[in-house]
């Protein structure tokens, strides 16, 4: 899949799971800060939200868990939601990624 | 897949300030988290936490860096792959490799049948270890809002 692609499935009672694929383009990557805004971005939605690097799977509303990922800059990560609101939320995301969560660098 | 690899580390799970100055208090700590969070029953707490203190004995899991990883395998006496994760300011002497005192607990207790998932996380975390941003965030972090 190629940078930024989505794939959506859906069923009739509006849950549906998104995917998206994003690199990771601040400076240090899945660092403290960016991890924060992440999870706590990721807990203003009902959807299940994790992110994907390599083989590991983590809950992205965990801040531990997302530091875990050790993902550095360039690293290519899956955010994929599944729920009502999973457009929504792999949105949000996504352009936290894409402005390389506001850093100054 | 690896999925959810530390997921096992959750809100309940973690011990902001440890109370404990030893090792073996440190554990028996940690130990007493996976009782209250229903994976051991509490009349196996000390036959974990003395589990976990004679594998230190065959060798330290103070891996250096101020990280430990006490535990034990496959024992019959955990219901689930489970662990706590628990912060000392002031250090715990642990008998690490680099003779430094921990600071970051991850005590690990494997159910039976575990095994390769309980190798993985132990791998990850020695990974981990050698990760300034997870290290320097696990340290800092205020509370367990600013972990969970």
């Amino acid at each position: 899949m190629t940078n930024g692609e989505r794939s959506v499935t859906g069923d009739a009672n509006g849950v549906e799971t998104v995917s998206r694929d994003v690199q990771l383009i601040n400076k240090y990557g899945l660092h403290a800060r960016p991890a924060t805004l992440i999870a706590q971005s990721a807990k203003t939605f009902k959807s299940e939200v994790v992110l994907i690097k390599g083989d590991e799977k983590v809950d992205a509303k965990s801040i531990f868990n997302l530091m875990t990922l050790a993902a550095e800059k360039g690293a290519k990560l899956t955010i994929r939601a599944t729920g009502i609101d999973a457009k929504a939320a792999v949105d949000k995301i996504a352009a936290l990624v894409e402005a390389r969560f506001n850093e100054d660098d | 897949m690896a999925a959810k690899l530390l997921g096992f580390l959750d809100r309940d799970a973690i011990v902001t300030e440890l109370n404990a100055s030893t090792k073996e208090e440190a554990i028996r700590e940690l130990v007493k988290v996976t009782v209250a969070r229903g994976f051991v029953d509490a009349k196996h707490e000390d036959d974990l936490a003395r589990g976990c203190l004679e594998r230190e004995k065959k060798g330290t899991t103070g891996l250096g860096d101020g990280i430990a990883v006490p535990h034990v395998k496959e024992s019959p006496h955990v219901k689930a792959l489970c662990g706590a994760f628990g912060r000392s300011k002031q250090g715990v002497p642990f008998d690490a490799i680099d003779g430094k005192k921990v600071h970051l607990v991850f005590l690990i207790l494997g159910a039976k049948g575990t095994a390769a998932d309980h190798i993985a996380i132990l791998k990850k975390l020695a990974g981990l270890r050698q990760n300034e941003h997870f290290l320097r965030f696990l340290k800092e972090a205020k509370d367990k809002d600013a972990i969970a």
